[in-house]
């Protein structure tokens, strides 16, 4: 049996329809382990079933529950209650939405929205080079795959790019790395319509390489390594 | 959730003194210490271009050599010595950090923990060591080999970040800002601390107009002028782009900021080259 605490969520409502917006304290006994997003369902079945929150695979893999706990963007899915203790060193939680996109209700952001910008970058092969002649696969070497696999596990959460000092008239750092990712990809041929994106006036000019992209990314990705081999030149 | 930034042992190196903010904490646990820099790079640039207009102003006084020995007379105190001082901490701590930015981005210096370790040290020393010589008041240096060595130095950071950074497809202004900063780095350090290793060598109007007499120095400190309102104009234009969408008013923005440094950068210039004893 873990531990168990008392906790308090401080969570940020909005009501579309009366276009309130409040903060509404939740108090709740709970285990150790428990992640928050349960506890968002606790609250849904023994509180307030109005709370509106959004959850998909609830195994870190899809993106869709990133939210802000005590200012940090992360995912609710992946944070336990003792971790966040621990972490923040406290048992009160103020819970609010991402900034990236506006807010359909509670901690529910218009991903579609967000997605304007992932989708600026082309999160495609543009021009895929022909597979190999003697087979379907195209093989990358191991080597070349090694410089940039780690940026291959973006989900587009979009924490990076709430935690970005640079809100403004920029991609944000996981559209950066969509773009980046495929540039770095050999079978990508289409490099001038990339290479123009990348330093283009919403590129790396915009990156002020304050690096809380890498500190908040629940995948462990340096994120802003990849975009200083950019402005260094190494890629493309 | 253990990200290579939250693994370092900056957050205990500097736990201790700055997290007794509750601002600079929230900040330092939610989005990491390079967040914290960059806000403070921003806030030290703005207070420097402020400082440099000011700065421009009063030494147009030597124009009228009489009444800029008077404007010295009266900040001969205590209270501008302190202020003084006091400029030197936004100055060399933007020049460091800008260092530490483009160690990261071009050199691959990824150990940002010990960067910014590395600028804080180095900013407190220095501005420890301004103070002991502002509080000393009579250390002397040959002004020539001074500069000499201070242009050589700004020369060789710039070429060497201007080598590596020019052949990639980065914007040009972009670039220049980066060149730019990394000749200012040991030029405007080098100048504060000259001009308070004694007091006649920033105050006296006649020691001045000795030295800004010399075409070596008049070339040096047109250099450096023209420079630093680039690159202070470059600055703004680039926190105007992170905060104005509006693109009419963002191209106003930007068009104002351009005349007023390059009015300042003018007049910075041609006080420099025209003043002479």
């Amino acid at each position: 049996m873990s531990k168990e605490y008392d906790i308090t969520l401080k969570i940020s409502r909005y009501d579309p329809d009366t276009d309130q917006s409040w903060i509404q304290d939740y108090e709740l006994r709970v285990g150790g382990i428990l992640r928050f997003v349960d506890l968002f369902r606790k609250i849904n079945d023994e509180q307030d079933a109005t709370l509106a929150w959004s959850s998909s695979c609830e195994h870190a893999q899809c993106g869709t529950c990133g939210m802000r706990i005590n200012g940090k963007p992360l995912l609710s899915c992946e944070l336990l209650v003792e971790m966040a203790v621990e972490m923040f060193r406290t048992n009160v939680f103020k819970v609010e939405p991402l900034t990236i996109a506006p807010v359909i209700r509670d901690l529910v952001v218009d991903l579609e929205r967000a997605y304007a910008r992932v989708h600026a970058a082309k999160p495609y092969l543009i021009s895929p080079a022909s597979p190999n002649p003697q087979g379907d696969e195209f093989r990358i070497q191991p080597r070349v795959l090694d410089r940039y696999v780690e940026a291959t596990r973006c989900i587009n959460c979009f924490c990076c790019a709430t935690a970005c000092v640079t809100q403004k008239n920029y991609l944000g750092p996981n559209a950066m790395l969509v773009n980046i990712v495929r540039l770095m990809d050999p079978r990508e041929t289409a490099k001038k319509e990339r290479l123009d994106i990348l330093y283009g006036e919403q590129g790396s000019p915009r990156c002020r390489t304050a690096q809380a992209c890498s500190f908040v990314c629940p995948k462990e990705i340096d994120i802003a390594h990849f975009i200083a081999l950019a402005k260094e030149g190494a890629i493309g | 959730m253990n990200t290579p930034a939250q693994r370092t042992s900056i957050e205990a190196f500097l736990a201790g003194v700055l997290t007794r903010s509750e601002k600079l904490s929230y900040y330092a646990s939610s989005r990491g210490w390079g967040f914290i820099m960059t806000w403070a790079h921003r806030v030290a640039g703005l207070i420097i271009v402020l400082y440099m207009f000011f700065h421009i102003v009063t030494l147009s006084g030597l124009y009228a050599p009489a009444k800029f020995a008077s404007n010295m007379d009266f900040i001969h105190n205590f209270f501008f010595g302190f202020l003084e001082w006091v400029l030197a901490i936004p100055v060399i701590f933007h020049a460091l950090n800008g260092a530490r930015l483009i160690l990261y981005e071009f050199f691959r210096v990824r150990d940002d923990a010990a960067m910014i370790r590395w600028v804080l040290v180095l900013s407190v020393l220095y501005v420890f060591s301004l103070g002991v010589f502002m509080l000393m008041g009579n250390q002397h240096v040959s002004v020539g080999f001074f500069w000499f060595t201070i242009f050589i130095v700004s020369l060789i950071s710039a070429v060497v970040v201007y080598r590596k950074l020019w052949p990639t497809r980065n914007n040009g202004f972009w670039k220049l800002q980066r060149i730019s900063g990394a000749f200012l780095l040991p030029m405007v350090s080098g100048h504060i601390l000259f001009m308070h290793l004694n007091y006649q060598a920033g105050h006296d109007i006649n020691t001045i107009l000795v030295r800004v007499s010399s075409i070596g120095i008049k070339a040096i400190d047109s250099a450096f002028v023209i420079l630093v309102f680039f690159h202070a104009g470059f600055g703004l234009n680039t926190i105007i782009g992170d905060f104005v969408e509006n693109t009419r008013l963002k191209t106003v923005l930007t068009v104002v900021t351009t005349v007023v440094m390059t009015i300042f950068a003018y007049a910075g210039t041609k006080l420099i080259i025209s003043v002479n004893p």
